[in-house]
């Protein structure tokens, strides 16, 4: 279990909060490596020979979209992070940026330097006040430092980091609705293409990472991408903060390598199902995931192997649910989650998470029919074809999953047994439009 | 680039979207959200296609056609999606289409009769939201809203409105006005709409409906006429619904000048047509009253004041046609050896003071300028169409824009730069311009300025006219610059201010002849009425016959008592004729006046010919019968010439009136206003509001009358109070009008809108020009407490 760290290294060091204990556990030195003795191409060269994919969830190469922003030649670019984490059941960002936001910040740096960003804004949701609190103070730090802002270190560099503050929506995650509410719009997607590495905020080349993306980038330049590299599996490099949540007896986010074995991560690092219970299902990904059941227990858990699965690894937010837990209630939060979430931009996520809600409902109250059920898996199916963003598309995931597995759970209600499982019998929420 | 639709192939030889290319070849691939007018939001996914070798569905109208594509528009999948998303849209819309007004012009129907499935595997939902949010004229449903934002698009993007927004998110999503207030607020307040109407015909289904056309006809019922707006002179193409002789609605279509856009007047306003308060028949008055008559009667009355040695003069307004002024110019000559004709227009000066030579561009050119220079005041209010030309070129080519207004409007707040010169001082502003252009740019000169140009210029030191007019030291110098550096500047005009000389066209002919030329024509001036341009053209060649007062005096279409400058010749004639005879469709403060009234069509009575004032030439078609009682203009003075034992040919095919490029009079000089303490009181012309305006129902809800206008930050240093009195007194001049808090106002200035048939602001204004002239009163101003204090 002491596997090299990269996102959460010195996580436990005392006032690593700070520039001074930060510095003198090695922070900023790959930065500074970077900036005086590698080249912006440099940079990329070694980010892409390190295999790093973007970490919150699309799985996209870092060095290459990097590449392609330092490509374009226009001036001023910009360089954002996404700090929404606005997935179920993730919370993988949040210690980077409440304990350690200097790395995030040289993270950051790096990349600016590779891009030839002078701008950057860390963009945090609405309701992460403390974190952005705390982002501010170790900006202010930095700039103190000479580490941010005008000819950083004396050189001809300069690098401005703001925070900005969303209203808060799940949709803002998503990056072309992240980029519309930090030019101060609601948050809906936009087009694309253009694509945000060509025309992003403000409609200028713009490279949006992911906080943990940034996070890793410090350890590669300063050890190679070739131990980086060497870590985890064929398809997926490096190390994860992998989220797990639910039904175990440990929750908690781990930096693991990649290629975890399910099992081991809710046996090992999770101290194994809470109170005992079976293993029922686990969303891998958070809400947007489809659920596996007891035959993945020994899948190798990277980005490649789970969509062979029929899920995805996402955010790497592991939300096990043990035996007993009624599998239609579970649809039904889920479904709530993204009927409150959809931007109401296209027809079939605005309307679409709103059917699917109310057939839900009845089901829970005994009043479905069985068709329905079919209803919703083609109703779904049309979301995932038609919806114009990746909400709408992987809104129906949760739900589908759960009847795929789990179908004879929801012809019971159907049939109009009484369900004495785990929230089965109830209502949680009032009946609401 | 080579591709098949269906496996018919098809070269594209410009990048497109696969939704262009598509309906290039005839294809049909269903939309909702799409339209041609707005930018592409693709929200209904209705237009999904395959492309072979690609494992997802596309929405046509956002992806780009590419080299080699394989496009399928019809398959299995395509049509399950169609299907989905229509059954979800119709399993929440009301099924109200048996009383919905867009019945039978609704796209969800249409939608829905060709692509959907019979089933519902839905339950009904009848909506969660109030039903109607009603207003004057635009009355929102929610309920039927499939929240295309097509609405919000044309608000946004082509009028610059941007009153209606998308609210809230996913299910409780709602098209919304901003902070949820209500439509039906003045139309001057901020954020409040124009009731242009462009949301209701962008509409796909019945969320946005006209109030006026409501419950009148179905969509189909009647006839639909194609005509011509009559109110300004930007000439947009109009189309009425008519049935049973009744006018239904008007709505805007595709044209030259307008594309597809209208505003208040040409949407609404129209059905003064229908309103009581028409002329229905000849009126005399007898012992003090106007009462009706019959036509022989009316005749005679006329008759029995004219003798051969009467001086008779004829008011024409450019409200008429083209054959129905050749008509009245024959008629006249023919009839009275001392008869004149005069064109009048609706608010200022005589329609021929406006040289011709001005305004002769092609609206098309406001959108291809490099730089485009507005002077007047609320461009967009009083010519909105020209301002949405303006506004939909700059998005697509990006030339500049220089705006010259005191009032908050749209263009201002979108401008590149923008001067707000008090109102009364723009000409010596327009003179420091030039001035400026010929000190500073003077490679930029086609021609230099002569002697009396050169002295009018030197009049207006720039320092001091920016200091009169309120403006930062330099912004003139920069506004300049600008002008020098352009290649095609074109100066948009129009009659805003009040400005009784024509001083401000005068000296834009100057400007825009030392940039480019004797020949220079780059000018627009929006001319306040629908045949400014044509009438123009058609008595600029008359001579006038009579010195002096007219006895007898025939005022057609026009209303010098509610419209002309105070004070001005046209008024004075009015008031002072032996025997005034109006010819008109409405009653208006003129005709109230009047000896006779006699009836005119009204323009969807009649055929004709309007020149809008780009000189593009339009036809008027008559879609009303009107009353046996109501005839038509020359039927009418064939009747006045057998009143008078005479006869009249009308001979419209061999007019010796040929139209004639009367060379601009020169600018005057003493443009400089004294500076000084002195309050100064600017007056302009209310936009968009004329008799024809003020007597449709409920206009006066968002039209109100006139009030002082003061920026709400100095009302108190004023001693004013929002909703109270303001007592203004000029010398012996003195009115009290309502206080409003106005935003649109700049600081430090006050407006006075004159209101067409105001008689007392008519009064006030002219007692108070001085011998000098308007521009400045300089006033004394006390504030009153609100009437109902008062009590």
């Amino acid at each position: 279990m002491s596997a090299p760290r990269y996102i959460y290294r010195d996580l436990e060091t005392p006032g690593i909060l700070h520039l001074e204990a930060y510095r003198a556990s090695g922070g900023y030195r790959a930065f500074e490596k970077a900036l005086r003795t590698m080249t912006p191409a440099d940079v990329v060269e070694v980010v892409k020979a390190s295999r790093l994919v973007g970490r919150g969830g699309a799985g996209f190469p870092t060095g290459l979209k990097w590449e392609l922003v330092a490509r374009e030649p226009v001036q001023p670019k910009f360089l954002v992070a996404n700090a929404e984490e606005g997935e179920p059941g993730t919370f993988k960002d949040l210690p980077i940026m409440t304990r350690v936001p200097h790395r995030l910040i040289e993270g950051m740096l790096i990349g600016a330097w590779a891009v030839g960003a002078r701008e950057g804004v860390i963009v945090c949701r609405g309701e992460f006040m403390e974190p952005q609190r705390i982002l501010r103070a170790a900006i202010a730090e930095a700039e103190a430092a000479g580490l941010l802002g005008e000819r950083i270190l004396g050189t001809d560099f300069s690098f401005k980091l703001w925070v900005y503050r969303t209203a808060g929506a799940y949709i803002c995650g998503e990056e072309t609705s992240l980029l519309e509410a930090l030019e101060g719009k609601p948050g809906m997607p936009r087009i694309r293409p253009p694509f945000p590495v060509s025309a992003g905020l403000w409609a200028r080349p713009t490279a949006l990472n992911n906080v943990e993306t940034f996070a890793n980038v410090p350890g590669i330049i300063l050890e190679g991408a070739a131990a980086y590299a060497a870590l985890g599996t064929e398809k997926n490099s490096g190390t994860k903060g992998y989220c797990i949540s639910g039904h175990v007896n440990r929750p908690g986010v781990y930096e693991i390598p990649f290629g975890v074995t399910l099992r081991s991560l809710i046996d090992d690092y999770a101290a194994g199902m809470l109170g005992g219970r079976a293993f029922k299902a686990v969303f891998p990904g958070g809400a947007s995931s489809s659920c596996l059941t007891a035959e993945h227990l020994d899948l190798p858990l990277d980005f490649h192997h789970v969509a062979q699965a029929g899920s995805m690894l996402g955010s790497a937010a592991f939300m096990v649910v043990g035996e007993g837990v009624c599998m239609v209630e579970v649809a039904l939060r889920l479904a709530r989650f993204f009927r409150h979430e959809s931007c109401g931009k296209c027809i079939p996520c605005r309307d679409g998470t709103y059917q699917i809600v109310r057939i839900l409902e009845r089901m829970k109250r005994g009043e479905g029919v069985t068709c329905e059920i079919d209803d919703i898996v083609d109703l779904a199916s049309v979301m995932r074809q038609a919806a114009f963003c990746g909400l709408g598309q992987a809104a129906p995931n949760p739900v589908l999953s759960c009847i795929k597995h789990f179908r004879q759970e929801f012809e019971d209600h159907c049939a109009g047994k009484p369900c004495d499982l785990l929230g089965g019998g109830e209502i949680p929420y009032g009946h609401h439009h | 680039m080579d591709i098949t639709i269906d496996g018919r192939p098809l070269t594209i030889d410009r990048p497109m979207s696969i939704l262009e290319a598509a309906r290039l070849a005839g294809v049909d691939i269903p939309t909702l959200c799409w339209h041609p007018r707005v930018s592409i939001l693709g929200a209904c996914r209705l237009c999904m296609i395959e492309i072979v070798g690609m494992n997802r569905l596309l929405a046509a109208c956002t992806t780009r056609v590419a080299d080699k594509m394989e496009i399928l528009t019809d398959t299995p999948a395509l049509r399950k999606v169609r299907q989905t998303m229509l059954e979800l849209l119709l399993c929440q819309h009301p099924m109200d289409c048996p009383t919905c007004v867009k019945g039978g012009a609704c796209e969800l129907q249409a939608l829905a009769y060709k692509w959907s499935a019979p089933v519902n595997r839905f339950p009904e939902n009848p909506g969660a939201y109030p039903p109607v949010d009603v207003s004057p004229f635009i009355e929102r449903d929610s309920r039927k809203c499939v929240l295309c934002r097509r609405c919000v698009r044309v608000c946004h993007e082509v009028r610059g409105v941007t009153v209606l927004g998308a609210m809230h998110r996913g299910h409780l999503k709602e098209i919304g006005t901003y902070f949820a207030q209500p439509l039906n607020r003045d139309f001057r307040d901020p954020y409040n709409c124009e009731f242009c109407g462009a949301c209701i015909d962008i509409c796909p289904v019945g969320a946005l409906n006209s109030r006026q056309h409501k419950f009148r006809a179905r969509s189909w019922e009647g006839a639909l006429v194609p005509t011509v707006c009559p109110f300004c002179s930007v000439g947009c193409l109009i189309s009425l619904q008519v049935k049973e002789n009744e006018l239904v609605q008007s709505r805007p279509r595709g044209g030259l000048n307008n594309h597809d856009q209208a505003c208040f007047r040409g949407r609404f306003a129209v059905d003064f047509v229908n309103s009581p308060r028409r002329v229905a028949g000849p009126l005399l008055r007898r012992d003090g009253v106007l009462v009706p008559v019959d036509a022989a009667t009316g005749v005679a009355a006329l008759a029995g004041q004219v003798r051969p040695e009467t001086a008779v003069m004829a008011l024409v307004s450019p409200r008429l046609t083209q054959e129905e002024t050749a008509d009245l110019v024959d008629a006249m000559a023919q009839l009275f050896p001392r008869g004149d004709v005069r064109a009048v227009c609706t608010m200022g000066l005589n329609a021929a003071d406006i040289p011709l030579g001005i305004g002769a561009r092609p609206w098309r050119d406001l959108e291809e300028a490099d730089l485009i220079v507005t002077a007047g005041l609320d461009l967009t209010q009083s010519a909105p169409v020209a301002g949405v030309r303006i506004r939909t070129g700059r998005a697509a080519g990006g030339g500049r824009l220089a705006v010259l207004d005191a009032r908050d409007t749209l263009l201002g707040s979108e401008a590149d730069l923008w001067l707000r010169p008090a109102g009364a001082h723009l000409p010596a502003v327009l003179a420091a311009l030039g001035g400026l252009l010929v000190a500073e740019h003077p490679e930029r000169l086609a021609v230099r300025p002569d002697a009396a140009l050169a002295a009018i210029f030197a009049a207006a030191p720039p320092a001091a006219v920016e200091a009169a007019a309120g403006l930062e030291p330099g912004s003139l110098r920069s506004l300049a610059a600008q002008i020098a550096a352009a290649k095609t500047p074109i100066f948009v005009a129009n009659r805003g201010w009040f400005d009784p000389s024509g001083q401000v066209p005068r000296l834009l002919v100057e400007v825009d002849r030392l940039l480019a030329g004797t020949d220079s024509k780059g000018i627009v001036f929006l001319r306040t009425d629908c045949n400014s341009r044509g009438t123009a053209e058609l008595v600029a060649a008359a001579e006038p016959e009579i010195d002096g007062e007219p006895e007898v005096l025939i005022v057609v279409a026009a209303d010098p008592l509610g419209t002309a400058i105070p004070g001005s010749s046209f008024e004075s004639w009015t008031r002072s004729a032996k025997f005034l005879v109006v010819v008109e469709s409405t009653l208006t403060p003129t005709a109230e006046a009047a000896h006779l009234v006699l009836p005119l069509r009204a323009f969807a009575e009649k055929d004709g010919t309007f020149v809008a004032g780009n000189g593009v030439v339009q036809h008027l078609k008559a879609a009303l019968a009107s009353r046996a009682t109501v005839p038509p203009l020359r039927a009418t003075l064939t009747a006045i010439a057998a009143g008078l034992g005479r006869d009249v040919t009308f001979d419209s095919t061999e007019s010796p009136r040929k139209p004639r490029w009367s060379p601009p009079e020169r600018p005057s000089a003493a443009l400089v206003p004294r500076a000084g303490t002195a309050r100064c009181l600017h007056l302009r012309w209310s936009p968009l509001v004329d008799h024809r305006v003020r007597i449709v129902p409920e206009a006066d809800r968002i039209f109100p009358g006139p009030a002082l206008e003061v920026h709400p930050g100095d009302l108190a240093g004023l001693g004013l109070a929002e909703g109270g009195q303001a007592r203004i007194t000029s010398g012996p001049a003195e009115v009290t009008v309502p206080v409003r808090a106005d935003w649109r106002t700049p600081r430090g200035q006050l407006y006075l809108p004159l209101d067409p048939g105001d008689q007392r602001l008519s009064a006030f204004v002219r007692a108070a020009v001085r011998p000098e002239g308007w521009p400045l009163a300089c006033i004394e101003l006390t504030g009153l407490a609100p009437a109902a204090e008062l009590r």
